[in-house]
């Protein structure tokens, strides 16, 4: 049984469809991210679950209860929002306050002490939060929500106004969370790296509308569609269009001058079809077996443990390959023409309207 | 959903028409003769007449709130402007006795108008401006002046100083970055300087009292007066207090565009 | 660098701020028709040195030359400059046309060649179709190219950019550099750019000035920075806070060297080395993350280092970085290039590439010799 199901929920605020048919399943235990760029509809569907908000249509589920005309205070839920929202008093009466008249004084303080263990804010228990770092701060309402014991806990861009660096000591402080609290976690956030460093699973949206679904290395490496292949990854997957040649027992697709040929996909009814390989697939010179491209090198990018190269392909295609060993860029020039490969195995299909077949 | 929006509106209207009530009957009454003024239960339909408004004209009253607008007028106006140049000097430059200088400002509002009767009245008389339209509007800028150049200061703070660098790189002048750029990003807080400042105004009575003749008095004096006569003419009083409302009406209705901006702007950061 | 070919000079140049000395004696020149990058810490001066170049703040003392003439007393109207300010100032009451044009109205120009200017610049930068909204309609990007049009539009000496890619999105910000570095080579102007940002300013290329503190630590391409700082501070900046260092001793065994400290030993390779080094000193050795490995991913070369236990992840982009606690209590960071995700407590063994670690004396000042990487 999940812990969280969405089924088929949609929310419109007047003519803007914030949430397209949405079904979700959490799974006890996990951390979801929910990622996509802002006004994808990620912020409602965590308000939705809450109960912030009213689903226009379909139903939600928590705990395998129907709580979809339940108020937020009745659901079991814990929320965490982008501003902290702190009582102006000591950090253990902050995290204290929502189990006041739920349990034995001892109980409480046991929980508040054991809550702030795992955040490592035992030494700052009595002192007043406006006294505290704003990222001291956001782990007191963190500390807040997990004492509550919930079903769900729900947090809405947390880190989005920390400084960077205490967005990354914020980040470590999620992963021993994951370690050391039992409980199920749905994240939302727009940064996509956030996202791949904390999810068990991250659901990708777009308009409203769930893109994919799956673990950091499914939706890295297999993405369902263009936008989360373009999305994911920095840089985005590249994609070229190709010419299809033929089908049947083999495809064989023509880019600019080259030909290829892969191995026989369903569902493919096309004349063009959209290539697609992430930017460290690509390497130097020509190798046999490989899809063999042609281009002339734009510029060169030297990003420390990275560098980039800029290839245009011709036909108003660009594309962009990635190492990290300096070397393999180093005789390659600006207003070159080089050969790239491909290996097929790293080559996806998608269709011209970007669905991936 | 639809229950509650008109709950709320009918509740809304409710508590909008209590405030607005007075006002209503006050127009109402300024068109009831004599007759009608004092019947009870209080009619609401009759016969609307214009005898207050005529007698009100040979009593000289639209000369009186003609007088308001001068004053007032002119006084809000030299007072915003002035207060505007001091709020952007003490924004933008550093200078020593700048703190000083704030805390003077504020601090001649901190007393009672009251305090300053007597000081005044001797001042003017010994000026020999006692009576004039100049005595009034210098004690309305005054007035106004401390609140117009502490409030317009804070809207002048919100500006980022880049501004005002972009428009010099850009070769703007001072007075041209004023017009074109400055002043409309905080016209609604001016807006709200001007009517904090009318409100402190129009309606003053103590020292226009005392600092006006019978030529130069306000309708806050007149009106005033028009109660000391024997028997209370209430159909008179309202019709004054209509005629008194229409300028202010007339302005709010022009502005009410930047009044809830700007009353709004400085609450929420 | 010739001083024929540089478009601002600063001499000897003092600024005072408040009772804080931003810049005791800076010597620096920008080259014409070049973009430059000006890397700093917040605080190290770089919003100060732009607006001493522009007329806003007075230099105590020292001179500020903008195309062979001091221009120290007039005023920023005067000096033909251009800026793009931290915090954008777009003129809010004005439509987008309005901004961009407002550098041309006030020079007089006729109506038509206006028109022409803006929507010339406004179609370089794809904004064409914000022409007629007002700023606060435009998004995060939109905006930011805005404020870069009004910055561009107006024939300058000098353009001056304040970390005007700041708060934007990864994606955005690259197109946003892309076309930066395209419009200053098409249109060659002087640009001088300023970043705290050393991912930043490698991708922009070009030359850059390091500053810290006031004073410019170490100029050059970006990979010089990286791979050959002029000392630790440098690197550990450029390095975006990601580089490991680890304080250590060195101790002489058989003729060779090895750097010790509480986690490992390792043997310096004496090719390295500049010169013999003195012993009983303290030294900070630098490893790049992506020079050290768990044992899965090694790849030739790489030798042992010690033992990890893993707490933590940042996946970035194809790479992922491991953040691993050793046995005293240090954190050591690996970068592997693809999604790795270590469970929380797992113990890897760690390899490193020997011939990439960067060996600093007690006075942070390298001891190697570098390998040639340009």
């Amino acid at each position: 049984m999940e812990q969280v199901y969405l089924e088929s929920v949609s929310k419109r605020f007047g003519k803007t469809i914030a949430v397209n048919n949405l079904t979700l399943r959490v799974k006890k235990g996990e951390f979801i991210v929910i990622l996509g760029p802002s006004g994808c509809g990620k912020t409602t569907t965590l308000r939705i679950i809450a109960g912030l908000e009213r689903p226009d249509k379909g139903r939600v589920f928590i705990a395998g209860t129907d709580v979809t005309n339940i108020p937020p205070g009745k659901r079991q839920v814990a929320m965490v929002f982008q501003f902290y929202a702190l009582y102006p008093t000591t950090v253990f009466n902050n995290i204290a306050l929502p189990l006041k008249g739920k349990m034995s004084k001892t109980e409480l303080e046991r929980k508040v002490r054991e809550v702030a263990k795992i955040l490592e804010i035992e030494d700052l228990l009595h002192v007043n939060v406006n006294k505290l770092a704003i990222f001291e701060k956001q782990k007191v309402a963190l500390a807040r929500a997990l004492a509550k014991e919930a079903e769900v806990y729900l947090l809405d861009e947390p880190l989005t106004l920390l400084d960077p660096v205490s967005r990354i000591r914020m980040r470590h402080e999620f992963k021993k969370i994951q370690k050391e609290f039992v409980g199920t976690f749905i994240y939302v956030t727009h940064d996509q790296f956030e996202a791949m460093s904390l999810a068990d699973r991250i659901v990708v949206m777009n308009n409203g509308v769930l893109q994919q679904e799956g673990t950091p290395e499914e939706v890295y490496f297999s993405p369902r569609n263009t936008f989360v292949a373009t999305f994911i990854g920095e840089p985005g997957m590249n994609l070229i269009r190709a010419e299809v040649l033929e089908e049947g027992e083999h495809l064989r697709v023509k880019i600019g001058e080259n030909t290829i040929q892969l191995p026989a996909k369903e569902g493919l009814n096309d004349n063009e079809v959209i290539i697609g390989f992430r930017p460290e697939h690509v390497a130097m010179g020509k190798r046999d077996g490989y899809l063999l491209l042609k281009g002339k090198v734009l510029f060169k990018e030297f990003l420390g443990y990275r560098s980039l190269l800029h290839i245009d392909l011709g036909d108003d295609q660009r594309i962009i390959a990635v190492t990290n060993k300096l070397s393999h860029f180093m005789k390659v020039n600006k207003n070159n023409i080089i050969e790239l490969s491909i290996k097929p195995e790293n080559i996806l299909l998608f269709s011209k309207d970007g669905e991936r077949i | 959903m639809n229950v509650n929006k008109l709950l709320w509106t009918i509740i809304a209207f409710i508590i909008v028409n209590i405030y607005i009530f007075p006002v209503y009957w006050i127009y109402l009454t300024a068109f009831k003769d004599r007759a009608t003024l004092f019947e009870l239960p209080p009619k609401v339909i009759f016969t609307p007449v214009w005898d207050n408004f005529d007698e009100l004209v040979r009593y000289g009253a639209i000369q009186a709130v003609l007088n308001s607008v001068i004053v007032t007028g002119v006084s809000i106006a030299i007072s915003l402007f002035l207060g505007f140049l001091a709020a952007y000097a003490l924004s933008r430059y550093r200078f020593p006795g700048k703190n000083l200088i704030l805390f003077y400002i504020i601090s001649t509002r901190m007393m009672p108008p009251i305090v300053f009767i007597i000081p005044i009245y001797m001042m003017f008389s010994y000026l020999g401006i006692k009576g004039s339209y100049l005595s009034m509007i210098l004690f309305y800028i005054g007035l106004t002046l401390p609140f117009s150049v502490w409030m317009t200061k804070t809207f002048v703070d919100d500006v980022s100083i880049e501004i005002d660098q972009a428009a010099q790189l850009d070769g703007f002048t001072t007075f041209k970055f004023f017009r074109k750029i400055l002043i409309p990003m905080i016209a609604p807080g001016l807006v709200a300087v001007l009517v904090f400042s009318l409100l402190s105004v129009w309606n003053e009575f103590l020292m226009a009292n005392i600092l006006s003749s019978p030529q130069t008095r306000p309708a806050s004096v007149v009106l005033a007066n028009i109660r000391g006569e024997r028997g209370f003419n209430w159909g008179r009083v309202a019709a004054l207090e209509l005629i008194y409302t229409i300028p202010v009406v007339i302005l709010i209705f022009l502005i009410q565009k930047y009044l809830v901006r700007g009353l709004t702007l400085g609450v929420v950061r | 660098m010739k001083e024929g070919s540089l478009a601002v000079k600063l001499e000897n140049l003092k600024v005072v701020l408040g009772n804080k000395v931003v810049f005791k004696n800076l010597n620096l020149g920008f080259e014409r028709g070049k973009l430059t990058v000006v890397l700093g810490p917040p605080g190290a001066g770089k919003t100060t040195m732009l607006k001493t170049i522009a007329g806003f703040i007075e230099p105590s003392e020292g001179k500020v030359i903008i195309e062979g003439k001091v221009v120290n007393d007039l005023p920023p109207s005067q000096r033909n400059v251009s800026m793009v300010f931290q915090t954008l100032a777009l003129y809010p009451n004005m439509s987008v046309f309005e901004n961009i044009a407002a550098p041309l109205t006030a020079q007089g120009l006729s109506k038509e060649e206006i028109e022409d200017k803006v929507y010339g610049i406004a179609k370089l930068l794809g904004i064409t179709h914000t022409l007629d909204r007002k700023p606060e309609t435009l998004s995060g990007g939109e905006y930011q190219r805005v404020a870069i049009a009004r910055c561009l539009i107006k024939e300058a000496h000098v353009y001056l950019m304040d970390e005007p890619f700041i708060n934007l999105d990864l994606k955005i910000r690259s197109n946003l550099r892309d076309e930066l570095k395209k419009l200053a080579e098409t249109l060659s102007k002087t640009l001088i750019f300023v970043t705290p940002d050393p991912i930043e300013a490698l991708a922009l290329g070009e030359t850059i000035h390091v500053l810290i503190g006031g004073e410019v630590v170490q100029t050059g391409k970006g990979i010089e920075l990286y791979k050959m700082p002029i000392s630790l501070d440098v690197a550990d900046y450029v390095g975006g806070g990601l580089f490991n260092i680890f304080k250590g001793e060195i101790i002489r065994k058989d003729s060779e060297y090895f750097f010790k400290n509480e986690d490992f030993i390792i043997k310096i390779p004496k090719e390295l080395l500049l010169n013999d080094l003195p012993l009983n000193s303290e030294y900070f050795l630098l490893i790049m993350p992506e020079n050290i490995k768990p044992r899965s991913f090694i790849e030739e070369n790489y030798q042992h280092l010690t033992k990890g236990k893993a707490y933590s992840i940042e996946v970035l982009g194809g790479d992922t970085l491991i953040y691993y606690e050793l046995e005293s209590g240090n954190i050591l960071k690996s970068l592997v290039n693809t999604i790795y995700r270590p469970s929380v407590g797992l113990e890897e063994e760690l390899y490193f590439e020997p011939s990439e670690v960067i060996l600093f004396n007690k006075d942070k000042v390298p001891v190697v010799k570098w390998n040639k990487y340009t």
